[in-house]
């Protein structure tokens, strides 16, 4: 059981990277500057990375998961003031679409299913000693927590490019 | 912002190097600036003074 659930952490994080990669694809090739929201829902999924992470490193902890949903709830609650400034009819979407739905609708799709991934595996949890004798990360865990904290990194460099010091306005 | 991103990627390395102690503290302080953040861009776009 604890080795589904290290699966299902180190999946989580390879997601995250994934989402973030393809939302800076889509910043560069469809040449559109992140909104300061767009930002914060960033922050929200590296948030949830970074307690699945926690996961890996530490060993399985409830408070690690309850990390992990408060930074999904965080990035919904983002995501969800973004959907309804533009959920008016005639009201302009910011952004171009993705498989139909605009990128704060993607993102607040993601941040359901992170909480709703931890309460399966919460429902799932069996307290077991095992928990902490498999801390060392595996090669692919290795690769994807370096994955993550490049991903973290070129977004403060991009941030810190596009805003400067300031709390980027928009 | 990137200051937000900045304590995530901090926040990271030492879960790597795997320096138990404050990281959760770090994690929350980081999630409680952000949130900072967000209520700054609701109360300038809304035009909210709380």
């Amino acid at each position: 059981m604890t080795e589904i659930k290290r699966l299902l952490n180190f999946v989580v994080i390879y997601i995250i990277f994934f989402v973030l990669l393809a939302a800076y694809a889509h910043q560069y090739l469809a040449n559109e500057l992140p909104c300061p929201l767009c930002m914060l829902q960033r922050v929200g999924m590296i948030g949830v990375a970074s307690g699945a992470f926690m996961n890996l490193r530490f060993g399985l902890k409830g408070s690690h998961y309850g990390l992990i949903i408060f930074s999904a709830l965080f990035g919904m609650s983002v995501s969800l003031r973004q959907i309804s400034f533009h959920a008016c009819p005639n009201f302009p979407t910011f952004g171009t679409p993705v498989l139909g739905l605009s990128l704060y609708v993607w993102a607040f799709i993601v941040f359901f299913c992170c909480i709703f991934g931890v309460a399966l595996v919460q429902i799932l949890h069996v307290d077991s000693k095992d928990n902490q004798e498999h801390l060392h990360l595996t090669v692919p865990e290795k690769l994807g927590a370096f994955l993550l904290i490049f991903i973290t990194f070129a977004n403060v460099v991009t941030t810190a490019l596009q805003c400067g010091i300031s709390p980027c306005q928009g | 912002m990137f200051s937000l991103f900045l304590l995530f990627g901090i926040l990271q390395i030492l879960i790597l190097l795997r320096v138990h102690r404050g990281t959760q503290l770090l994690f929350i302080f980081s999630l409680l600036c952000s949130l900072v953040v967000l209520f700054h861009h609701m109360t300038n776009k809304l035009g909210i003074r709380l």
